[in-house]
This record gives C-alpha cells, structure tokens and sequence, in this order.
C-alpha cells in the first residue's frame, strides 16, 4: 500500500516536471534536442556537487581536526 | 474609511498571490517555449522544416516583414501547440451537457480532420448559460414555433426603416420594466451595442475614465468616439478618486477648460476575472464630482442579485443612479442581442444618433420572442416560480462549486458570487494538458492563456449554470484531472500539501 502511495507520489512528481517544462508539446524531434542538451547539463551539475560536496566536507574535517588537535 | 458603511453586505473578493516557486516555474515554462519557438523558426528558415504558415511570396521577401512581431511569434510557435483546445465544433444546444464533434490532427496541430463520430454528454462548464435558458424543451418554446410562423426569420432592414416590429416595442417595454427604469432600447447585437453607441455619447473635449479590464467593446467604443481616455486600476476606488480629482482641476490638457463630459465605464461583473465592480463606491464618487455612469451588465443581469435584476439590486441600490445601464442577452437568456436602458430622454436620443440603430440590422423575431419569454419567466409573470428558482439555483450552484474548489485548496479569483470562476493555472504547459484531460473526462472546459490574461496567470474559466445539478458539479470537481495537475495537489498526500502552503505562508512573509 505504502508502495502504490510511493509509486503514485513519484509518478506525479514526473508529470509536473513534463508539465513545467512543456515536453508534452513538443513535437519528437524537439524532445530529442531536449533531453540531449538537458540530460548531460544534468549530469554535468550532479557530478560537480558531487565532487565538491565532498572536497569541502574533507577540508572542514581537517580543519576542525586541527582547531581541536591544538585545545585537546 | 468612510466607504464601508455604504455596503449592506458583505463584499468578498480575493485575488491570492501564487507562492515565488510558481512564477519561477511559469516563466521557465515560457522561456523554454521560446527558446524552442526561435529553434523552430531557424529550421523553417533554413529549410529543414516545411513551413505550414502564412508568409509572404518571394517577390516580397524585401519588403517589411509582415510576421515577425512578438505577436506572430507567439502564434506559431506557442499557440499552435494547443491550438486542439480552442474551436471545438458543437453539435446540440450548449446546455448543462452537449454534444463535441470529435476531431484529430495528424501533423500536430495544423489541420484537423473530423473522424465522424460525436463524443455525446459532455458536461458544459464553459458556457455562459447562467439561468439555464439554452434549451430545446418544445412546451417553453411553444411561443417561439408562433412567432417563427408568423414573423418569419429575417428582418430585412434597419430599425430606423422598416426594421421596427411591434415585437421590439413590446421587448423594450419589457426590459424598461425589469430593470425598473424609464424606456430601453434593444439592438442586434451585444458587442455592435457597446461599440456603436459610446461614441455617439461621448465625443472630443469629453473624458472617458475606464477600467484597466474592460472588456474589448468598451475599449473600442471609446476609442472610437475620440474622447480622451484615462484607465484606473481594476476596481481600485483610489484610482479612480484620483484621476477624478485631477480632471476636475487640471481640466483638459493644453487649453485647460473644464471637460464638457466625463464618463466612468465599468463592468458588472468582469469575464476574465469573476470580480463584481464596487457600484456604492463608485456611485457615491460620482455623484460627488458630477460625473456619469455607464455600466456594463453583460455577465451580471440575470445572474447577480435576488430575483436576477443584475448589480444596482445585488447591493440593493436604485437604478436611477446609474445613468446608463447597458446589457446583453446573450449570457442569461439564451438569445443574441444587447438593451440601453435609462431615463427617456436618453434612449429617444440614441434612437435617433446611434449608429446601430440607422445602419445595423435590428433583431429578429424569434430571438427578440425568447428574450420575452425567458424575461417574463424571470419575473413571474408566467404564473410559475420558474425564473425565481432558477436564479436560486445559480446562487446555490456558485457558492457550493467555488466553496469547494477554495476548499480543495486551489487559487480561485473573484468576488464569492459570481458565477463565472477563473481556476488559475498559471504555468503554460498545464493549460493545453487540463483542457485535454478534462476532455477526456467528459467535461468541456474554456482555458485562456496570454493575450487575453496576463501572460504568468492563465486560468481555466468555469461558467457556473443553474441547469447545473450537484452531480454534475461534484464530477468535475472530484476529476482526477485537478488533483493531478495543480501544485496544491492532494493525491500526492495530505502532508504534503500542508507543508508546502505553510512553507509557502512563511516565505511569502520573510520576502514582503
């Protein structure tokens, strides 16, 4: 049941991003040009954060270990 | 202030803002839009694409471009799209439920074809069928089939030659007595009668103050006429104060003279946004600063009010305030054509000086015999209860369908009674998806998108009727098709949708 709700929530998150974006007008070809220019943009974002996220959360771990290294 | 006394009632209307993340959304919508719009030019100008629309002949390729203003633009590469949900072609009377000819299209949009079959019962909830009066019941329309023998169809002339049947004095007597005024004067046509006899009215050295939203015969008769025209902000009495004010000081701009006449034009009740005009206010300004009133019932005569006299009755004020009250039949009794009512001296001289009624066609019997009918059901004077209930009912119908929809948590504009309800949609890819899914479902929706409402805040308009049952009412309220589509969702769970209207109401007070 839970899974149906879950499945229902995620089924309607995807039709407002069609709606938002309007892929549902486009004609085929249109959505071809889309999705290649969209899709990489995306993956492109992901992998930054990605990368970034984790290289910040590294250097505040150092950091603090050093503040707390000289008190303790 | 000292207004609010002259309300007998309370006068709710509300015009709720979208939360921030809706207008982002709605612009990206219009910016992907356009940004596919110019791709699409770039290929039917390279070539890569055929070009199915109108565009000049190769000789004239040189000269000024006929089809590149925004307005074109937005034509072929937007309205296009959608274009499935506009024109549909009926095929019964327009009444609480109809017929559709069902049509498809093969190359997106640009031509369709019929497939033959009638999609049968759709629920009319476009319609401006307010009492109910677009029937074919063969017992009310027994007075019609007479008058259809004995008058025939046409007219063949103007009213000023031999155009004036003893159908239309028996008509503006009727309306004169409605409306509870001196004399009336009816004409052909609803639109021709706004645009045709302002300008008759009101001519150079006069000041016409307007609405910011009035309706598109208003703006041409006005512009027509050759006054100056001012517009104040919808409804806002302020504005108006103002403006009246400084024409009243200022007088006319270069030579300083006082104005010969000013004229304030408003609506009863405004199509595109179900808001009723603040008449109290707006006739107490009036009196104070010696101007005049035309008011525009199209939508409201009929609709509004205990027993359906329109505006000046809804707030219990007396018609000798107004100096010109203008109607239309076409909204409430199921006919075609539009009334001038007022004192006598006025409508003997527009029989006179109006353009429609020397060179336009004046009405035809069998219209001008429903609008009898379907005034004289409204007022009793049939025997029956009939128009009483009627009007009832549309009051019932209106305020359970916009309490509901308010309820379910949608952003609905306008004033609680008024029949016409604009659903807001806002983002430009839910317009074509709800007119297309509610088809579906078997109900008959009226969407408007940008050049008739501001381009963030296109809407679904429903029109309210009294031949409504609760059933149908609950049908499309309960569609699958509204719960899906909007932000303020509840199939995506209760909790959800609390929390975003209280993230909602916390941002939208950090940001104001």
């Amino acid at each position: 049941m839970a899974v149906k709700r879950l499945m229902t929530y995620l089924y309607w998150l995807y039709y407002q991003y069609k709606l938002i974006t309007c892929s549902e007008l486009m004609v085929p070809c249109e959505k071809l040009v889309f999705y290649t220019v969209i899709v990489p943009m995306f993956a492109v974002i992901v992998y930054t954060v990605y990368i970034f996220i984790t290289m910040q959360i590294n250097l505040a771990f150092r950091f603090f270990l050093l503040v707390f290294g000289i008190h303790g | 202030i000292k207004y609010m006394c002259l309300y007998k009632r309370p006068f709710n209307e509300h015009f709720e803002q979208a939360p921030m993340y809706v207008a982002v959304l709605t612009y990206l919508g219009f910016g992907v839009g356009t940004i596919f719009g110019y791709l699409r030019d770039f290929m039917r100008a390279c070539g890569l694409e055929s070009c199915n629309l109108a565009a000049e002949r190769e000789e004239q390729k040189d000269f000024v471009p006929l089809y590149q203003d925004f307005e074109n633009f937005y034509t072929r590469n937007l309205y296009m799209r959608i274009r499935d949900n506009w024109n549909r072609p009926i095929c019964s009377v327009p009444g609480p439920q109809f017929d559709l000819m069902e049509r498809v299209t093969d190359d997106f949009n640009w031509t369709f074809r019929f497939t033959g079959r009638t999609i049968k019962d759709v629920i009319n909830m476009g319609s401006y069928n307010y009492l109910g009066f677009a029937e074919t019941d063969a017992n009310a329309l027994k007075t019609l089939a007479d008058v259809l023998q004995n008058y025939g169809t046409g007219v063949c002339s103007t009213r000023q030659e031999m155009g004036n049947l003893d159908k239309h004095i028996e008509l503006e007597n009727l309306v004169a007595r409605f409306l509870d005024v001196e004399a009336a004067m009816v004409f052909g046509m609803g639109f021709a009668t706004n645009s045709m006899n302002i300008p008759s009215l009101v001519g150079k050295g006069c000041l016409i103050l307007s609405d910011e939203l009035n309706h598109t015969s208003l703006v041409l008769g006005a512009r027509l006429s050759g006054a100056t025209i001012r517009i104040f902000k919808h409804n806002n009495m302020q504005s108006l104060e103002k403006l009246l004010r400084d024409a009243i000081a200022y007088g006319q701009p270069r030579s300083r003279r006082a104005w010969k006449k000013i004229l304030i034009l408003v609506e009863g009740i405004y199509s595109m946004e179900g808001s009723i005009v603040r008449l109290p206010e707006i006739v107490a300004l009036k009196k104070r600063y010696k101007a005049y009133l035309y008011l525009d019932e199209a939508h409201s005569i009929g609709a509004v009010g205990p027993t359906g006299r329109g505006v000046v009755e809804y707030f219990g004020m007396d018609p000798e305030d107004v100096d010109v009250l203008m109607g239309t039949f076409t909204k409430s009794f199921g006919a075609a054509g539009g009334y001038i009512a007022g004192k006598k001296e006025l409508v003997d001289f527009l029989r006179t000086h109006s353009h429609s009624a020397i060179y336009a066609t004046s009405m035809c019997p069998p219209v001008a015999e429903q609008i009898i009918r379907s005034m004289k059901c409204v007022m009793g004077l049939d025997g029956t209860t009939q128009g009483l209930q009627r009007v009832r009912q549309l009051g019932e119908n209106t305020r359970y369908f916009r309490r509901r929809l308010h309820e379910m948590g949608f952003i609905v504009y306008g004033n609680d009674d008024s029949p016409v309800v604009p659903l807001l949609l806002y983002m430009p890819g839910k317009i074509g998806a709800f007119a297309r899914r509610m088809l579906d479902k078997n109900i008959g929706v009226v969407v408007v998108g940008f050049p008739a409402t501001p381009i963030a805040e296109s809407r679904a308009r429903f029109c309210v009727s009294a031949a409504h049952t609760r059933e149908m009412l609950d049908t499309v309220r309960t569609a699958d098709v509204l719960v899906k589509l909007t932000s303020d969702a509840r199939g995506a769970g209760r909790s959800y949708k609390s929390v975003t209207l209280n993230l909602n109401n916390s941002f939208c007070f950090c940001f104001s």
